[in-house]
């Protein structure tokens, strides 16, 4: 026999199947390239010399593995789809007198071919498509372009060692099943699952249960703290209950249907009603897959996208004005010195300052235990009660901050609460008692802040004796690590944004110049921050979850096309024989091709819809998650969240429009 | 009363590229009476799945007409022809098809539904159906759950429940074993004896032998045809394949 006897049988067989293997060889080259281009991005050294690019580097690593373990499953799943349709061949090869080890060097050569295509193709791709996605991340995050064309050996070897892995795998598991199989099981695997599935009504109740104690989750718990660790959870129950629902509640509900005889002899009903009973047994867990799959998409991408749609509203929050200023325990001449060489700064730039703000304050952590606040005093474990942040300020700093004046006695408070209780009387701290006159409505520096993990509460007092009194006692308890009282000031300036970093970066030096001849307890402790410093490596952070959140999307959209597209060819060839004989049995082509389209929107459509009320029951906590990146804007996130959900769904509906041709031309 | 009337039908079939033209039916013609049991016999190739399919409108003739019931059915719309079909025919087929989606009840309904009968009426037409044709005990079980014999019986009451002009069959008996082929046959001759019209295409003689009148189809025409009269099926057996021995040594053509 001819040394490339089974190279040539393997090419032809490929050939004949190219209709199932060139979407397999598309995905594998898809996520070759994608893995290639997420390696090379973060070890390319233009990203290295970012601000920032520890942010994006890290991001961009997790991208990394998420691809990884990605391409394994998925490839995995596909090749099943293969496998299914190519196990009658492999049959009639071993009946007509091919030996299992020759379909297995057959087989092999296959693979050989397959991977090698796939893995050529995708480093090339991968590179050429490299540059693009560069300048996409490089737009993203605001930043020049670096020139020049860079291969990346490092991730061509991972990439590489990686995809072999995976065909090595799926090979050796595809020998496994022929090896296994008897011919004349191999024949007739196409055929086999006729029976009609058993109603679980067990698996349906815990697809219920896990369902709603994932919406519940999402939905009711408020404390943004313990809903990074509870969305985990949450995730699980509901991809636990989606598969649940989607094989055992979906066959308990046509079953219902079907014992109604009034609704079931129908003639719309009928066929579609058994019909779908049948094909939701077959497509259950692939249905599922890709609901959880667009649900992924749709949390990415619409979170991503707001959060970097957002990020000017946020800076604008957390830094009410260009220059942010905060001394540390400072004096009284500390300040004015501060005044002093921030205006020297400001005149340097040829620029002036236009609206400025200052105000002292502490702020300290304490638990709350409904009106009493403990510290944590390092004796006897942690207190009772919620961690909350609570800042104190001086009546008169809250009426330069545009605050109605109050008069307050000594033990008064005004307390505006950004999240927590607003229906406390007083507050208990050690033994001093704080009557709360009045909750605020609003607060100009509320959104300062950079707390929004646990509940925060700002605190108006009398006058500066009490701040220093609190710092005292906050101080005798925590020692070292107590906070000190903060002088904040902040302004606008004149000029450009240039012009604004320069000057925070020469207030920098003429503190540190200030500083130099002086001993360690009369320097000015002072940090000085610019907004648009802050915002762009602000940016740089969001740009590089926008990145990876549109680069993830994309590569699971892949998926979901390719699963539907294999979904709908077998499907196709299984119903052909069903519609035969209904067309025998007195149905018209007209009502068989409605039945069909019925059946297909109703099937294809579901994962959809689903994945839409996840998202809705995901929204509030989403919202809450994204309030731990500072953003707190929830009607631009439902805007962008709207605005994905329809992008996606009209992406879906083309997808379904091309794969559901390739279906009505196999069933006639 | 002639209830199908076949007059010069032929059928050429066309290669998809215009070259080659095969002639599956030359020149048949025929009629079946009302009340009529008529089984047609030929070899593989001579042209009888052709005439099934187009009695049954399943296929267009080239020339020639077929009336059923005085209507010609390719003067039908294609519109009105599923619904025609439903009202007219039942078909036995050869592999049962039915649908494993269905159980055996819902087999059975199939045509109703799609004429848009209701349940209660449905299941009073099934009852009498199912009691002669032993199967009301199965009624609720699969395809997949029953034997071959079990799967045509419900296949003939799907055929039988639209109170149909004329039943089709095609190879009723081909894929069963000879008991359950037997049991099949006599519960053709009895659904004929209650004046049910059948036509039944077969190879086999044993089947043909229980039929009244038997065709004999060669080379797209009807070549002979031998009627039952008196006869016992033995007797009947005997005639059949004494004329099938005839033709198949090329006897020369009957005229």
């Amino acid at each position: 026999m001819s040394k490339f006897f089974y190279g040539r049988l393997a090419f032809s067989n490929l050939k004949k199947n190219s209709g199932l293997y060139l979407p397999y060889i598309l995905a594998a080259i898809g996520t070759g390239a994608m893995y290639y281009i997420m390696g090379a991005i973060s070890k390319d050294e233009g990203i290295q010399k970012m601000p920032g690019s520890m942010d994006i580097k890290l991001i961009l690593g997790l991208g990394c593995g998420v691809i990884a373990i990605f391409a394994v499953i998925f490839l995995f799943y596909t090749n099943s789809f293969l496998m299914k349709r190519r196990k009658k061949e492999f049959g009639l090869f071993n009946i007509l007198g091919m030996e299992k080890r020759h379909i297995g060097k057959m087989m092999f050569w296959e693979m050989l071919m397959v991977a090698g295509v796939s893995i050529v193709c995708g480093i090339v791709a991968g590179i050429l498509l490299n540059k693009l996605v560069v300048l996409v991340l490089m737009r993203l995050v605001d930043l020049e372009v670096p020139f020049g064309f860079s291969i990346s050996v490092d991730a061509i070897v991972n990439m590489v060692i990686l995809f072999v892995c995976i065909f090595a795998v799926t090979l050796v598991y595809n020998l496994f099943q022929v090896q296994k199989a008897k011919p004349i099981e191999l024949l007739q695997s196409a055929s086999q699952g006729e029976k009609e599935p058993k109603t679980r009504w067990f698996l349906a109740i815990v697809g219920v249960l896990c369902l709603g104690a994932g919406y519940g989750i999402a939905l009711f718990v408020e404390d943004p703290m313990s809903t990074l660790l509870l969305f985990f959870l949450a995730v699980i129950l509901v991809m636990a209950g989606t598969y649940c629902l989607f094989t055992a509640g979906s066959i308990a509900i046509l079953k219902l249907l079907r014992k109604n005889k009034n609704y079931y002899y129908k003639t719309s009903h009928f066929t579609s009603v058994s019909g779908m009973i049948y094909r939701m047994k077959q497509n259950a867990v692939g249905l599922s897959n890709i609901c959880i799959l667009s649900t992924m998409v749709l949390v990415m991408i619409s979170g991503t996208v707001s959060l970097y749609m957002g990020v000017e509203d946020t800076m604008r929050e957390r830094y009410p004005k260009e220059i942010n200023l905060t001394g540390y325990g400072l004096t009284q001449s500390g300040k004015e010195t501060i005044h002093e060489l921030t205006k020297q700064a400001v005149a340097e730039q040829g620029i002036k300052i236009e609206d400025m703000i200052e105000y002292d304050s502490i702020s300290f952590s304490v638990y709350k235990d409904g009106e009493t606040l403990n510290l944590l005093d390092g004796k006897g474990g942690i207190p009772k009660g919620k961690m909350s942040i609570l800042e104190w300020i001086t009546m008169d700093d809250y009426e330069n901050l545009g605050g109605t004046h109050a008069e307050l006695s000594e033990d008064e408070v005004l307390v505006y609460a950004l999240h927590g209780d607003t229906n406390d009387e007083k507050y208990r701290f050690q033994d001093k008692s704080f009557q709360i006159k009045e909750y605020l409505s609003e607060l100009s520096i509320a959104g300062t802040t950079s707390n929004v993990v646990c509940d925060a509460y700002f605190v108006v007092v009398k006058d500066k004796a009490v701040l220093q009194e609190l710092y005292e006692r906050e101080h005798a308890v925590y020692q070292d690590r107590a906070s000190d009282i903060q002088s904040l000031v902040s302004m606008d300036v004149t000029g450009g944004e240039e012009q604004e970093i320069a000057c925070v970066k020469r207030i920098w030096e003429l503190v540190e110049s200030y500083n130099q001849p002086l001993p360690e307890s009369d320097q000015i402790d002072l940090q000085a921050t610019s907004r648009t410093k802050q915002k762009e490596s602000f940016l740089v952070f969001c740009g590089g979850f926008l990145f990876l959140g549109i680069f993830l999307g994309f590569v699971f959209l892949m998926a979901t096309v390719l699963i539907i597209y294999y979904k709908q060819i077998s499907e196709g060839y299984e119903d052909k024989a069903r519609f035969e004989i209904m067309q025998k049995v007195g149905m018209s082509k007209k009502e068989v091709k409605a039945s069909i389209r019925s059946q297909i929107l109703k099937v294809f459509f579901l994962p959809l819809v689903m994945a839409c009320i996840h998202l809705a029951a995901a929204f509030p906590m989403m919202n809450r998650l994204i309030l731990l990146f500072g953003m707190s804007n929830a009607p631009l996130f439902a805007i962008c969240t709207v605005v994905t959900v329809g992008v996606f769904a009209v992406i879906y509906l083309i997808v379904y429009g091309i794969t559901a041709r390739s279906y009505y031309k196999i069933v006639g | 009363m002639a209830i199908l009337e076949v007059n010069n039908v032929k059928k050429v079939y066309t290669t998809r590229f215009g070259g080659n033209q095969v002639q599956a039916l030359s020149d048949v013609s025929f009629s079946v009476e009302k009340g009529e049991y008529v089984a047609i016999m030929g070899e593989s190739g001579s042209g009888k799945t052709t005439l099934l399919n187009i009695l049954a409108a399943l296929d267009k003739a080239t020339a020639g007409q077929v009336l059923l019931n005085g209507k010609n059915l390719s003067a039908i719309r294609e519109k009105e022809l599923s619904g025609f079909r439903r009202e007219n025919l039942g078909f036995v087929f050869q592999d049962f098809n039915l649908l494993d989606t269905f159980s055996l009840q819902d087999n059975i309904f199939l045509p109703l539904v799609l004429a848009g009968k209701n349940y209660n009426e449905m299941r009073t037409r099934l009852m009498p159906i199912a009691e002669k044709l032993a199967i009301n005990e199965i009624l609720s079980k699969y395809p997949y759950e029953v034997s071959g014999g079990q799967k045509q019986r419900a296949a003939v009451a799907r055929a039988l429940i639209t109170n149909p002009q004329l039943i089709l069959a095609d190879e009723p008996t081909g894929a069963l074993d000879s008991k359950a082929a037997e049991g099949l046959l006599a519960m053709f001759q009895s659904i004929n004896d209650e004046g049910q019209t059948i036509l039944m295409v077969t190879h086999s003689i044993k089947a043909a032998s229980c039929a009244k009148r038997v065709l004999f189809i060669k080379d797209g025409q009807v070549f002979h045809q031998i009627y039952k009269g008196s006869s016992s099926d033995e007797e009947m057996y005997q005639k059949i394949s004494d004329t099938l021995t005839v033709i198949t040594t090329g006897g020369g053509k009957h005229e």
